[in-house]
């Protein structure tokens, strides 16, 4: 019986460094605490004073597994703090350099990082060993993925190009084109994914109130623009966001958390995204979800992977027609005229919404910067649904309880380091 | 098959984590020839993760060259020249933050028995102290580059005979 303490001081298989803290006295749980003990990221301090053209290049940094999202997240900030907006060619680029992302960061959470939990797996390395055509379709999928970005912005890992005006250059539209065999390949590998994700046999697990929350775009699926959906408040504004959602420093961990505005956690990710945005999938992507008996609404945190299959087929399938599409004229950048502004943005990161909000003066100087990364808004969320399973699992041995509750957080495919940022620290002397 | 690639592993960020990229830094200034020679490539990576598969597909071999912290005998500064099978009690080496070390992209190439993977890993390890973030290399392990680099060139000529 696992009446006892759970203690997992440092975290597998997810992004970043994190712990799990788990006090039980009594039968009785007293705590819960999800701890972040990776070093403090400054980035909205140093921001600025910066000129606006460095954030999307520095904000990038802060993830080297989703740095698209960083510079996206940033870049629509900076354009509507300037007024300026883009022609649908820049828009288009930058969708298929986005879902490229999200390819290879889902094919590594759902094959790498949580799939050996649903097959009972230590690691990808057995499940490599029992199943090795599996983990090669995957290491294939994803290298599709990271291929596609380096053929747009240079490299995998923290991308060049985008910037806020559109791109510094068109990339060839012959390196695009040459990524289309793979792509192809990757669509059918990612539908065979949704079929063998609807068949793991997930640990039973029902929340019944969450708050979902994500971009959303009524003519497609939300990604890089849109409002905010909410499965309670419906649809904002992303200038209303900060209305509605707050980050609240806890004691027990370096990032901050995020609540609404009443106080309760919610949550944001593939699940948010499938959950209420299942309709604006793309016909192959809703065909292979339906086909599998994949459809909202979707409770069971542990099925994020459902989700994140379904996704890793859209953005397959959007990377094909962004790239057969794709046919650039004229300048890829318009030149930016300067303003005092203040602008917001938020997209969908592989592991759900990120917001930016940028202050910047008449010389195009940052002033202020808020950053409120997708694990951060879901830590409050994780705590919670812990709570929620505790009965079952304190009925459990100790190790499987251990693992039952590690892999909850697995499932949100926590991004640690990014999560980690520092409120502004004044110090009063009394 | 290409022959030989050599990479230098670390984030220059992050104390002796970086002692793998100074080494074949410097062998590169000492040995310009080589460094021309159409056999040799030299990469530098910071955090390769799994991609460090397909950046040592398709050469005959391999030479990483990384700083390694712990495991039995190693002290800063000392110098290994160890094999993947080594490298299973150094999977905390690297630093990384995504869980996917040296150790661990190599046992899996391994384990998928992927065919354009070099035959031949030849795993350079240098033993480091700290890997702080914001550090400069230890000075005992500073002190060790130039005998490792001379240990680099004097495992890239072995390769290079044949």
């Amino acid at each position: 019986m696992a009446k006892e303490t759970i203690h997992v001081p440092a975290l597998a298989r997810v992004e970043g460094e994190g712990g799990l803290y788990i006090g039980v006295k009594d039968g009785k749980v007293e705590e819960i605490k999800v701890n972040i003990y990776e070093p403090p990221r400054f980035f909205e301090g140093f921001l600025r004073g910066r000129f606006l053209q460095d954030v999307p290049d520095i904000t990038a940094r802060i993830c080297g597994i989703c740095p698209v999202a960083y510079q996206f997240s940033s870049i629509r900030a900076m354009e509507k703090a300037l007024g300026i907006t883009v022609p649908p060619q820049v828009t288009a680029l930058r969708k298929l350099l986005y879902y490229a992302e999200w390819i290879e960061s889902h094919v590594l959470h759902i094959y790498m990082l949580q799939g050996p939990d649903l097959t009972g797996h230590e690691s990808a390395i057995t499940l490599a060993a029992d199943a090795p055509e599996v983990v090669a379709n995957a290491l294939r999928a994803k290298k599709a993925g990271n291929d596609t970005m380096s053929a747009i912005a240079g490299r995998s890992v923290h991308p060049v190009n985008a910037c806020v005006g559109g791109w510094y250059r068109w990339p060839e539209k012959t390196k695009l084109e040459a990524m289309l065999p793979e792509l192809r390949w990757g669509l059918e590998f990612a539908k065979e994914t949704v079929r063998w994700a609807v068949n793991l046999d997930y640990p039973e697990l029902q929340i019944e109130d969450y708050e979902f929350v994500a971009v959303h775009n009524e003519n497609e699926y939300g990604i890089l623009e849109g409002d905010i959906i909410s499965s309670i408040h419906g649809v904002l504004a992303e200038e209303d966001y900060e209305k509605y959602y707050a980050e609240k420093h806890v004691q027990h961990s370096n990032a901050l958390h995020s609540y609404t505005k009443d106080g309760a956690p919610y949550m944001v990710g593939p699940l948010a995204r499938f959950n209420m945005n299942f309709d604006q999938l793309g016909e192959v992507a809703k065909q292979a979800a339906l086909d599998n008996g994949a459809k909202p609404e979707i409770t069971n945190p542990y099925k994020q992977l459902i989700a994140r299959a379904v996704e890793t087929v859209q953005a397959f399938d959007m990377c094909i027609q962004l790239i057969e599409a794709y046919n650039p004229t004229g300048p890829s950048y318009q030149p930016l005229v300067l303003a005092k502004g203040n602008g917001c943005a938020a997209s969908e990161a592989p592991r759900g919404l990120l917001f930016h909000r940028y202050e910047i003066d008449e010389n195009g100087l940052v002033e202020f910067a808020r950053i409120v990364p997708p694990t951060a808004q879901n830590l409050a969320r994780m705590e919670a649904d812990l709570s929620k399973m505790m009965p079952q699992v304190l009925e459990m041995p100790h190790d499987e309880a251990t693992l039952t509750c590690e892999h909850l957080l697995r499932a949100y495919d926590p991004c640690i380091s990014c999560a980690t940022h520092f409120l502004t620290l004044t110090v009063e002397e009394v | 098959m290409k022959r030989l690639i050599i990479i230098g592993i670390g984030q220059e960020l992050r104390g002796d984590d970086a002692v793998g990229i100074a080494v074949v830094r410097e062998w590169a200034v000492e040995y310009p020839k080589k460094l021309a020679s159409p056999q040799i490539e030299v990469d530098f990576l910071p955090l390769p993760g799994l991609a460090l598969l397909d950046h040592i597909s398709g050469f005959e071999t391999a030479i990483l060259v990384d700083a390694v912290l712990g495991g039995p005998g190693v002290r800063p500064g000392s110098l290994l020249n160890l094999s993947p099978e080594d490298l299973v009690s150094f999977t905390r080496g690297t630093g990384s933050a995504h869980g996917w070390g040296v150790a661990e992209s190599l046992r899996l190439g391994r384990t998928l028995k992927q065919e354009d993977l070099p035959e031949k890993i030849i795993i350079l390890g240098i033993g480091g102290k700290q890997v702080d973030l914001g550090a400069k290399i230890s000075p005992e392990v500073a002190e060790a580059i130039p005998e490792a680099v001379q240990m680099l060139d004097h495992v890239v000529e072995e390769i290079l005979r044949g």
